[in-house]
């Protein structure tokens, strides 16, 4: 296997990315997203699995209106992000199966503090209607002041709550 | 290189200091119109720069063509109707063109369990379409819509 | 073009560069938590001011209509509680969602576990929402942005952003060489 190539500087990627989340203003009339696409597959399961449910459910009943769960936007871009991911890994020679984590952790804790802690940022995306991609970075660009309020409790929370998960981390 | 972001970044942000307000991509919303239309506002001149068979098969009340003999005195307030914006001074483009008026006055629709704030809007805006012979409408599933801000709005990021 | 189909390409571009930052690897996530690699900072606030300033001055160049761009809205009480939330299942997690996207692209078994369990969040959110949907839908100020808030005009807001976020960066480069 290749050595592995080293990240690009995060101001210059950071300006990379302003400019992606720029394009998506001016030839999409909206900015970027992720837990929107777990919310309206979330919404697709459940109304394949029973329509009626899905139909009287307030939070899923709007991604079941217009086109249907299954054509909605930020699922299109999510389906870009996993094959732009993999591809910049592939070039860069990143791409390797493995359970990344702190030294003092084994896999399997690893493994439930990754679900216990994407839970835990599910029911903060559905309160917040958004997530860092959405909110901090969208939001955040065009000044809105929930997204500015959203971003620093986000910060606040994760420092806050970072010495009782050291453990998983140093 | 991350002097030279730095740098032109500072700049940037100084010189909007100095920017201004955003000139002239000033609009006004569809129900606006209305309202100024019913209530007569003065020297209004509603402008269709569209194609003369689009002007035929359906037009704004009070609406004139655009032709090479139209004329405007200064103090006109002019709308022009049309599918894109345009750039200038003491104009208003109508926002979002033919259509947004067809969905926003003559065609207004909200869902049952809409909340308070979209409810409030489509009160104003049932009552100026009933004044042009419009549809209000509540129903149990919006209608499917291009991917645009109303269309965000209801599913979030 | 389709607006799928630009979702999809904007989707490649967003995912190519935050795997470019090295955001698909949680361990480099988390060290922003605990001050020892500020990648997520700077990433971020790098990226806000590009797209900040670029959104300011093509709205000011009359190129962007920034009426028809969707400005996400506020909900104070939900977006505080969710924030807190969200802030603290990231630390745990050690990725975000568009983030754990990329790490799972990349073979990373977390970043496919993140996901799942933001899947499981979400959904089980989604069915017990009834009682939770009137503080969901409280304090709710519609597009409110910052200008507005502090009644001052746009680019003043952009020009004090960039300022602090350019002295925050100078902050973040020291901490790091502490570390």
């Amino acid at each position: 296997m290749s050595t592995p190539r080293r990240y690009a500087d995060p101001y210059l990627a950071g300006v990379c990315l302003g400019l992606v989340l720029l394009a998506a203003f001016v030839f999409a009339g909206r900015g970027l997203g992720a837990s929107g696409a777990f919310a309206s597959s979330a919404a697709g399961v459940v109304a394949a699995a029973s329509p009626s449910r899905a139909a009287a459910n307030p939070y899923f009943a709007r991604y079941l209106a217009g086109d249907g769960p299954w054509r909605e936007w930020l699922l299109f871009e999510i389906a870009g992000v996993i094959l732009g991911g993999f591809l910049s890994a592939l070039f860069a020679g990143r791409l390797r199966a493995a359970i990344e984590r702190g030294p003092n952790i084994g896999r399997g804790s690893r493994l439930t503090y990754a679900f216990g802690g994407g839970s835990v940022m599910g029911i903060g995306a559905v309160l917040a209607r958004g997530c860092t991609s959405g909110l901090a970075l969208t939001g955040g660009a065009l000044l809105s002041a929930g997204s500015w309020l959203f971003m620093m409790a986000a910060f606040a929370g994760a420092y806050v709550f970072a010495p009782f998960v050291k453990k998983a981390w140093r | 290189m991350r002097r030279a972001l730095a740098a032109s970044a500072a700049i940037l942000g100084v010189l909007a200091l100095f920017a201004g307000k955003a000139p002239a991509i000033r609009s006004v919303a569809p129900v606006e119109l209305a309202e100024w239309i019913r209530d007569r506002k003065p020297n209004l001149r509603i402008v269709d720069v569209r194609s003369e068979a689009d002007f035929d098969e359906y037009h704004l009340p009070r609406a004139e063509m655009f032709t090479s003999s139209t004329t405007f005195a200064p103090d006109d307030t002019i709308v022009l109707v049309a599918g894109g914006s345009v750039r200038a001074r003491n104009v208003y483009v109508l926002r979002g063109g033919m259509q947004a008026w067809i969905d926003e006055v003559m065609n207004p629709t909200i869902t049952a369990d809409a909340p308070p704030p979209v409810r409030a809007s489509f009160q104003r805006a049932s009552i100026v379409s009933r004044y042009f012979g419009g549809v209000p409408r509540v129903v149990d599933k919006l209608p499917a819509t291009r991917v645009n801000a109303a269309a965000v709005r209801r599913r979030g990021c | 073009m389709n607006p799928l189909i630009v979702a999809a390409l904007i989707g490649i571009a967003f995912g190519w560069t935050l795997e470019r930052a090295g955001l698909g690897s949680a361990p480099k996530l988390a060290g922003q938590f605990y001050l020892t690699d500020l990648t997520v900072f700077k990433v971020m606030f790098s990226a806000i001011v590009t797209a900040m300033l670029g959104a300011f001055w093509l709205s000011r160049l009359g190129i962007l209509d920034l009426s028809q761009v969707y400005v996400p809205e506020t909900f104070l009480l939900p977006q505080l509680a969710g924030g807190l939330l969200f802030g603290v299942g990231f630390v745990v997690a050690g990725l975000c969602p568009g983030t754990s996207c990329v790490a799972a692209a990349t073979g990373r078994g977390d970043g496919a576990m993140v996901m799942l369990g933001m899947f499981a969040g979400v959904l089980v959110t989604g069915l017990a929402f009834a009682p939770l949907q009137h503080f969901y839908e409280s304090t709710a100020r519609g597009s409110l942005t910052l200008p507005d808030l502090l009644r001052v005009p746009y680019g003043v807001v952009v020009c004090a952003i960039v300022a602090m976020a350019l002295i925050a960066f100078q902050f973040a480069e020291r901490l790091e060489k502490r570390a």
